[in-house]
């Protein structure tokens, strides 16, 4: 069982995110409030980060502030987001680094492939 | 100690990682979360400012416009936001030495600033600039 965090700007978009991974996998969400102390723990084996956010750097920081984290640049992240600028502009340097990009709307099946790849990833390298 | 950064991020958690970052790289560094400009003008001038160009209540292109207007206009600045057009508008302004977009990881943070330190020295020594890496702007 792969202890998966979901961030997003607040809890309800988390849970919604969450819910649909809950059972084969512990699930934990946070907000734009707790989402730093929370993946500070450095306890999960996934990200999936919700970076559609009001403040249109707030999701953005907080893969930057992974990135630079020396250790929780190791864990993998899949980041998700409606059809967007942004997301089209930093596409080739998401998928540079081996980060996951789940465009809304998904299917549920497309959810399952990002999560077994990624989670796949970290299993190939530990 | 490879230089002195100034940062300047409304986001905390991400201003203290960055500061964190830039010190175990060997540089010193100013952290500001809301930038005073009464604070900036009694820190010891930085050989780099490091801003974001979304601050809460003040625009970091106002920001580096004032920076620029009341420091001898040498210190090169480096804008850094999510946003592609706050840093296509910050490219455009010439005041900015190069502009980094997030997210970004250490290498691309540490090779910016250290680019940008070069490029300054060089230029004030007449040398030649290499860009390579960075996104240029003509300085005013």
């Amino acid at each position: 069982m792969a202890r998966i965090c979901v961030v997003g700007e607040n809890l309800t978009m988390s849970r919604l995110l969450g819910e649909l991974l809950e059972g084969p996998h512990e699930v934990q969400y946070c907000d734009a409030e707790s989402a730093y102390d929370t993946l500070r723990q450095g306890i999960f084996d996934l990200i999936v980060l919700d970076v559609a956010w009001s403040n249109p750097e707030g999701g953005w920081d907080v893969l930057t502030f992974l990135q630079l984290h020396p250790t929780l640049h190791k864990i993998p992240v899949v980041v998700c987001s409606g059809p967007s600028y942004e997301l089209i502009v930093k596409r080739e340097w998401l998928k540079q680094r081996g980060i996951g990009i789940l465009e809304k709307p998904f299917e549920l099946d497309d959810l399952d492939g990002h999560i077994g790849t990624a989670l796949g990833h970290m299993q190939n390298a530990s | 100690v490879k230089g002195h950064v100034v940062v300047i991020d409304d986001e905390r958690e991400l201003l203290e990682m960055m500061r964190f970052a830039l010190e175990a790289e060997g540089f010193s560094v100013t952290a500001l979360e809301a930038p005073d400009p009464r604070q900036l003008a009694t820190t010891t001038p930085p050989d780099v400012f490091l801003i974001d160009l979304l601050l809460g209540t003040t625009h970091g292109q106002a920001l580096a416009d004032w920076l620029e207007a009341n420091t001898d206009g040498n210190i090169p600045m480096i804008g850094i936001s999510a946003s592609s057009t706050e840093l296509h508008l910050a490219q455009q302004s010439g005041v900015f030495c190069a502009v980094l977009a997030k997210p970004f990881d250490l290498k691309s943070l540490i090779g910016c600033v250290s680019e940008c330190l070069v490029r300054t020295a060089s230029a004030s020594s007449g040398g030649a600039i290499d860009t390579r890496g960075l996104f240029p702007v003509n300085r005013r």
